[in-house]
């Protein structure tokens, strides 16, 4: 992301259906979104899908992704956007809400909406980004945000992977937060190693005092799914890399 | 990928190699009918060892914590010093190294995953997200590795001699 989000590019004519605001700001075609704030979040959504993805095609805004965001934002973001509204059409931050909210852009306006939407990505990215979304990849923001754009990239990432992480421990299903989860994931993985030493005792004992060698094959014929395993072709061969080795009886009965 | 492909491919070479290992070595040990406790407690450590030994090398080369794991069991087995600088260096000069592990600590001060660092083999020089990842795949195997010993210990139990 070290290119700014929008460049020309973004809004040349190679890609008609990206940047046809009427689409995405549906004035009154979506479901729940009444507010001022909702259209800016959708903006907001258009440009980041748009260049989270390489191509040119923004069919459909998540209009889940964007409910997620008026629920955030939408305070925050309709006053900047009411702002926007109100002034005139020379500053750099407040172009955008009054071209439009005249309506769609047509045509030969895209390349003046460019410079337009930059800026109200700018305002936008300044706001939200205090704000803390979870689930929302807010990559909205120009090149002097990148450190936040950076930031919330990775922040997502690391939450991306807790919530993977918190699937993985059965015991931090019903917690939420990342220390929490932090402490149930340390205290598992304690708890498992803690297991292994138990285990180890066990076997320990059980290969000192009985002879394990005529259960072998079942044993592994429960666990593996009926198929008994060569133990000298597993000596000379140890290949770790999950061959599913095919066996013979196994060899090392000679006790 | 964040997974593993615990699959019972992976089951079975895990087992396997620690199957064998053990077996051969109880068969090549002394009669333990009576052994002190050190003794007792020298075989468990060895048979831990021998456990996790094989299921770093079931992983291969492919994972950090796979790697450092080696590195530190090569040096719990020779009973020689060891440093994960040196595993490390190849990589990367060993001032750099220890900035950036020193750096990961102070970045860490707050986050908590200081305590996943010391748990995770080779933890302490990776950045939080890759640290992420290999605790997920470490915890799979690990618990892939809890289960099959169990069931190996079921299994000989089942079967007094």
């Amino acid at each position: 992301m070290d290119h700014p989000l929008i460049n020309e590019s973004s809004f040349s004519t190679d890609n008609p259906s990206a940047y046809s605001l009427a689409e995405i700001w549906p004035f009154s075609g979506e479901p729940g979104n009444a507010g001022l704030g909702i259209r800016v979040g959708h903006l907001g959504r258009f440009v980041e899908t748009h260049v989270s993805m390489e191509e040119s095609t923004v069919t459909v805004t998540d209009q889940s992704g964007a409910r997620k965001r008026k629920e955030g934002s939408s305070e925050m973001v309709s006053t900047s956007s009411a702002d926007n509204l109100n002034s005139s059409k020379g500053k750099r931050a407040k172009i955008v809400g009054s071209k439009d909210e005249d309506g769609a852009p047509k045509g030969e306006d895209e390349s003046s909406s460019a410079p337009e939407n930059k800026t109200t990505e700018s305002l936008k990215g300044s706001e939200p980004s205090k704000q803390d979304y979870i689930h929302v990849r807010v990559r909205r923001g120009q090149a002097t945000d990148n450190h936040s754009l950076a930031e919330r990239a990775r922040r997502e990432k690391i939450s991306e992977r807790m919530k993977f992480l918190q699937d993985l421990v059965p015991s931090c299903n019903k917690v939420i937060g990342k220390a929490i989860v932090l402490d149930e994931i340390i205290n598992y993985i304690q708890s498992l190693q803690r297991q292994v030493e138990f285990m180890s005792m066990k076997l320990e004992a059980v290969n000192s005092t009985t002879n394990l060698n005529p259960s072998v094959e079942a044993f592994s014929s429960k666990d593996v799914g009926a198929t008994p395993f060569d133990a000298s072709r597993m000596l000379f061969v140890p290949q770790a890399a999950g061959e599913y080795i095919q066996c013979s009886h196994p060899e090392w009965l000679h006790m | 990928m964040k997974t593993p492909s615990n699959s019972i491919k992976r089951r079975f070479a895990l087992k396997f190699l620690r199957t064998l290992v053990r077996i051969r070595k109880s068969t090549h040990q002394p009669s333990p009918s009576q052994s002190s406790t050190w003794e007792i407690r020298r075989r468990a450590q060895r048979i831990k060892l021998a456990a996790y030994s094989s299921m770093a090398r079931t992983v291969g080369s492919k994972r950090a914590w796979s790697r450092a794991l080696t590195m530190k069991l090569r040096a719990a087995m020779g009973n020689r010093p060891w440093s994960m600088i040196k595993q490390e260096s190849k990589k990367m000069t060993r001032r750099k190294l220890i900035a950036k592990r020193k750096r990961h600590m102070e970045k860490d001060l707050n986050s908590g995953v200081q305590e996943l660092r010391r748990l995770v083999p080779g933890g302490q020089w990776m950045d939080p997200l890759s640290l992420m990842q290999e605790t997920a795949h470490f915890l799979r195997c690990l618990e892939t590795q809890v289960r099959v010993m169990r069931s190996i210990v079921a299994e000989g139990e089942g079967f007094p001699c």
